[in-house]
């Protein structure tokens, strides 16, 4: 599983259900006094968040190594001697990054460079063999992108229906070894990861709650998944995500810092390496309680590292306080040319970028007749694996039948998302594309389209396929008798005339009134559907049967 | 340097006698860069540049493009000759006088004024590079000294008018046929777009990933061991650390 795990049907639908119910302004009566407290509260101050994310590129090549950057169980197995900064070696650019990190630039909506530089960070780090690691401080790949946020997304009724998060630079750096403690004072090092290629993501400082924040790194990673620049998700660290956090009062006009051309903010901190969503939400939510809580008690804020971890959720702590601050002594590196990219490269990538999940969204809506609730569900499932089955087997039908395509659309995500996904969880059973045909999922639609299967009977058909029967549909209808097999005209008639016979009374009332006994009608009609064989008789040639036999004379 | 050389200014200049051989002794002190000693270094590159800057004028080789350069037709006895130049006396006694010396960028000996690092800033910048700290006070007072020195060049250079000129980060080829070839095409990614396959019918691509494992080039970074094996636990590279103090400050 490459993204977070999301719980199968009933609960993913009833939880994006209740933020469809939640976005339309309902909530809660009870609110609990010192809830209430708390939100006065935090309506005097504003939050603010920058988020900068580091994500893998999804590549078959280290950054400036031909070192394979495949995952590897090996430790120490996979590296050249630039990614252990042996004296002498020397960088080689590798081109075959570009193509994800273009990909990932572009999906953000940023402006490719068409030139950009590398320079060198330094620090000292056991993981770190150089002394520093090669980035794009001064001139990065690509600038001044935006990513939009709606309530679809998990926006909270705080943010609004939509805001728009601006983002600074997409970058190109190196990642470190990896580290693994294995007492209180040895590490152990695997120079497998060391050089290999990752993009920062920097964002302005336009989030302004936690939950906007959890769903902008959420969306991001689900941005980048789609255009195939980062597979590796947050829970295998294959992205992390570093929050800065400022609060300031809302009436007060001091507060003057001013980070990447924004101003009026809070003095910030900053908290680094958190690796899920939830961490996210939380991680801010902490700071931003200890930094009103500070300053409202008369204190000032330090411009400081703090960390946070799971076992204490509600807290941050400092890591490094300012005299402790780094000094990266930013420098160009000298041993990198800089890197130009013909324009050609940025309009192939653009033109071809697959797409991203919103655009799905739109699509299903649009042109396969989805709700925005179900069409998120679809979307959600088998890392986009059932939204590729539930298209095969509409285009199968396409061939079949000449029909208008959104209802038939409507029909196949019915049974796609909710009939089969009811068997799958009952049956706790993870769906795979080879678990029913598309070519038979699309013969079952079928064949109820044409009302040659009743309801009933198609689900029946579909547990006989769903348990593995390989057998055609026709073939399985037959000798499964499922279908259906409408009565005769006579059969009808016979019908009718035995209940016209023994509920003559209400008979002649609709002989004499015609249109006006309609609720005799439909009672004599009750009568007819209960004594006909259920499974085949059908309510409007039985009700056109009556109507035929009881109309007025004349009429 | 040697696009200054090659204007045509600068041509008549050493159209001179009087430009002494490679073997004298300059007459100027001994760290004093003289611009004759520099000139007498370049000459071959005296030539090159001039050659770009006036193509045309490349007809011929040997002494006669001399003599078409320097629009003399006189084998001078007073003139020295240097190489393929030959330069007036007067000349010769002009350059003789060194006119500049980097010393005017270094503070002056006796300069008391206070030092511009202190203890605190040279200890940090000590530790920011993993430097040890001086041993002694003389030897602080010496980095002090030599940091403030140091400063004072720099700063001499920033009076330098930089204006619209791009810093120079290493010497490169700039020109626009470098860049050229230097830029990435759809030609050089077109081996990694080959690695990726369609998947769907939406526009979506998943690269190949290979389903066993890449090995790497057959480097193996415990060759550079001392081979006792110091540093490394089975297939781990290791470092200690030394046990922080206890403390209740997180």
């Amino acid at each position: 599983m490459l993204l977070e795990p999301l719980p199968e049907q009933a609960p993913l639908r009833k939880q994006l259900k209740d933020a469809a119910r939640a976005s339309r302004g309902k909530h809660d009566d009870e609110v609990s006094e010192r809830d209430r407290v708390r939100h006065e509260r935090l309506a005097q101050w504003e939050l603010t968040v920058g988020i900068e994310i580091h994500a893998q590129l999804n590549t078959s090549s280290k950054l400036f190594s031909r070192a394979s950057a495949e995952y590897t169980d090996v430790p120490n197995a996979a590296s050249w001697p630039f990614d252990l900064a042996v004296p002498g070696s020397q960088p080689l650019f590798q081109p075959a990054v570009l193509v994800p990190a273009i990909r990932a630039a572009l999906a953000l909506k940023c402006q490719i460079q068409r030139r950009s530089k590398f320079d060198r960070k330094h620090y000292f780090y056991h993981d770190q063999p150089a002394g520093y690691q090669i980035t794009q401080y001064y001139e990065p790949l690509a600038r001044d992108g935006h990513l939009v946020l709606t309530q679809q997304d998990g926006l909270g009724e705080k943010d609004g229906g939509k805001i728009e998060i601006g983002i600074k630079q997409v970058q190109l750096e190196q990642d470190t070894a990896k580290t693994q403690e294995q007492d209180e004072v040895t590490s152990l090092i695997d120079f497998n990861r060391s050089g290999h290629a990752l993009i920062e993501i920097i964002s302005l400082p336009h989030l302004h709650t936690p939950e906007a924040a959890a769903a902008y790194v959420r969306k991001v990673q689900s941005i980048l998944y789609a255009v195939d620049a980062a597979t590796t998700g947050m829970e295998l660290g294959g992205l992390r995500a570093d929050v800065n956090v400022s609060v300031r009062r809302l009436d007060d006009n001091t507060s003057n810092h001013s980070y990447s051309g924004v101003g009026g903010l809070g003095q910030r901190t900053e908290i680094k390496n958190l690796s899920s969503f939830k961490s996210v939400e939380d991680a801010v939510r902490a700071e931003r309680d200890r930094q009103i809580d500070v300053l409202e008690s008369g204190g000032t804020i330090e411009g400081e590292t703090r960390g946070w971890s799971l076992s204490a959720p509600g807290v941050t702590r400092r890591l490094r306080g300012k005299e402790g601050e780094v000094d990266y002594r930013y420098m160009p590196d000298p041993d990198i040319s800089p890197l130009y990219i013909h324009p050609e490269v940025v309009e192939h990538l653009r033109e071809h970028l697959p797409p991203v999940p919103e655009q799905l969204l739109d699509m299903l809506c649009a042109n396969y007749g989805f709700t925005v609730v179900d069409a998120q569900a679809l979307l959600a499932l088998d890392n986009g694996g059932r939204l590729l089955w539930y298209q095969d087997i509409v285009a199968h039908l396409k061939v079949r039948e000449n029909d208008v395509r959104s209802r038939l659309g409507v029909q196949v995500g019915n049974w796609v998302l909710h009939e089969l996904g009811a068997l799958l969880t009952t049956t706790e059973t993870q769906w795979h594309p080879g678990l029913i045909d598309s070519q038979q999922m699309a013969d079952l639609v079928s064949l109820q389209a044409q009302n040659k299967l009743t309801g009933p009977s198609a689900k029946r058909l579909l547990r006989i396929l769903f348990d593995g029967d390989k057998r055609s549909v026709a073939e399985i209808a037959e000798e499964e008798n499922l279908l259906f097999m409408p009565m005769t005209d006579e059969e009808y008639d016979a019908l009718a005339d035995a209940v016209i016979e023994a509920n003559s009374s209400e008979a002649d009332v609709v002989r004499q009134n015609g249109k006006q006994a309609k609720g005799k009608l439909k009672f004599l009609l009750g009568q007819m559907m209960r004594q006909g064989d259920r499974n085949r008789i059908e309510a409007q040639r039985a009700e056109r049967i009556l109507q035929t036999k009881l109309s007025p004379v004349g009429a | 340097m040697v696009g200054l050389v090659g204007t045509p200014g600068f041509c008549t200049c050493l159209d001179a006698p009087g430009f002494k051989g490679r073997n004298r002794q300059p007459e100027a002190p001994k760290d004093a860069v003289s611009l004759r000693s520099r000139l007498l270094g370049h000459a071959p590159l005296v030539s090159i540049g001039i050659q770009h800057d006036h193509d045309t004028m490349f007809q011929k080789t040997g002494p006669s493009i001399r003599r078409i350069i320097w629009g003399t037709n006189i084998k001078d006895s007073n003139y020295v000759q240097r190489g393929p130049v030959q330069i007036k006396p007067e000349i010769e006694a002009m350059l003789a006088q060194p006119s500049w010396s980097v010393r005017s960028l270094l503070p002056p000996e006796s300069s008391t004024t206070d030092p511009r690092v202190s203890r605190e800033q040279l200890h940090h910048l000590l530790k920011l590079s993993a430097l040890p700290r001086p041993k002694s006070k003389a030897e602080e007072t010496k980095m002090l000294q030599t940091l403030d020195s140091q400063i004072h060049f720099v700063k001499e250079m920033q009076k330098i008018d930089t204006t619209n000129v791009e810093p120079l980060i290493a010497i490169r080829d700039e020109t626009a046929e470098y860049v050229d070839e230097q830029k990435i095409t759809l030609e050089t990614l077109r081996p990694y777009l080959e690695q990726e396959e369609k998947v769907g019918t939406n526009g979506t691509v998943r690269r190949r990933k290979p389903t066993k494992m890449i090995a790497s080039s057959g480097w193996d970074p415990f060759e550079l061991g001392d081979g006792k094996e110091t540093r490394k636990k089975g297939k781990f590279f290791f470092v200690r650390k030394e046990k922080a103090p206890e403390n209740t400050s997180g």
